[in-house]
């Protein structure tokens, strides 16, 4: 029974290792695929799914989701599904703000005070100049 | 005694089939999830409103230091999940130096972020009020810090006057960190979403 309970350990601590390569793995192509050559919505996508991927990883080996009673997933079904009607909120508001530029232009423009919004030092400044070019991509 | 108050610290609830201990950390982390999800989703809402300064903004954050911090989580996951699987082994010994390994690490990863970011960003007069990408980075990775403040607190306590319970009680101590091992990886899993979304995007 020992014996047994041993190489059971044993077991997981290969896994945990495996799992440890493969998220290291994972942080290196997240950080290469942000310098190549691709369109915003391709980038964010190829970030999303290696971090999908690098989560998954965590939550089924080190949090032993995989040899989880079924109980527990009816807790996370719920949050997961509360955590997607938070992800597509945004996605509501921002078509509501297409009918309202104001609100967008509210959204832009007001947050831009302190250093930045007055020159400020250079990295400040070069934000500020930054986020007055977003206020009027988005405006428009 | 103690056991009459709080029934299943140890044995599985036969309704739930896990130990009072486990479930409550795992709602405890749904709320975690529902906490940062607004957070995420208040990142989406004001990157569409702004999004030439949102992609501006990003290259100031040094992604050596971000890169460095995750890999710095992910060791520190691998110790804790080691940690638990030690008391499996019965070795209390083995345990304590994983958890030390894990408390140096999430110590290290407080200094990296307070030292060459914060600071820095203040020294150049960066501020939550700069403008929306930085009020929303301060908010998420100092929101995201201080769990790693929590996460000390906890590994600290069991690593020094909690282990004691060892003693007593071995299986009650193991599901205790098991559970410190839940939230743990959840501030890691957290951490892996904030790098690229943050540093990378």
């Amino acid at each position: 029974m020992d014996a047994a309970h041993h190489v059971d350990i044993k077991a997981h601590l290969r896994k945990y290792y495996i799992v440890f390569a493969a998220l290291a793995v994972g942080t290196i192509l997240t950080v290469a695929a942000s310098q190549i050559d691709a369109t915003p919505t391709q980038h964010v996508l190829i970030a999303l799914f290696i971090a999908i991927c690098k989560a998954s990883l965590v939550g089924a080996y080190f949090m032993h989701l995989i040899s989880e009673r079924k109980a527990l997933f009816s807790i996370l079904i719920l949050t997961v599904v509360l955590f997607g009607v938070l992800m597509s909120l945004p996605t509501m508001t921002h078509d509501e703000m297409a009918g309202h530029p104001q609100i967008q232009m509210h959204l832009t423009a007001a947050p831009l005070t302190g250093e930045a919004a007055h020159g400020g030092t250079a990295t400040g400044g070069a934000h500020g100049a930054a986020a007055t070019d977003g206020a009027h991509g988005g405006g428009h | 005694m103690s056991h009459e108050l709080l029934p299943y610290t140890v044995k599985p609830h036969p309704i739930t089939a896990m130990y009072s201990g486990k479930l409550g950390t795992w709602l405890f982390l749904a709320s975690e999830v529902m906490l940062f999800g607004a957070l995420f989703s208040t990142y989406i809402l004001l990157r569409v409103a702004n999004p030439v300064a949102f992609s501006h903004a990003n290259t100031h954050l040094n992604i050596t230091v971000g890169a460095i911090n995750t890999f710095v989580l992910i060791i520190s996951s691998v110790t804790m999940v080691m940690a638990w699987a030690a008391l499996h082994e019965k070795n209390l010994g083995k345990c304590r130096m994983l958890l030390g390994v894990t408390l140096a690490c999430a110590l290290f990863f407080l200094v990296v972020k307070l030292v060459f970011e914060y600071k820095v960003k203040w020294d150049h007069g960066t501020f939550p009020s700069t403008n929306p990408f930085f009020a929303i980075y301060f908010t998420m990775t100092g929101l995201h810090a201080l769990h790693i403040i929590g996460g000390i607190v906890v590994i600290g306590y069991f690593l020094g006057p909690g282990s004691k319970l060892y003693a007593t009680n071995p299986e009650y101590y193991a599901n205790r960190i098991e559970c410190t091992g839940l939230y743990w990886h959840f501030v890691d899993i957290v951490w892996i979403f904030l790098f690229p979304v943050l540093y990378l995007l």
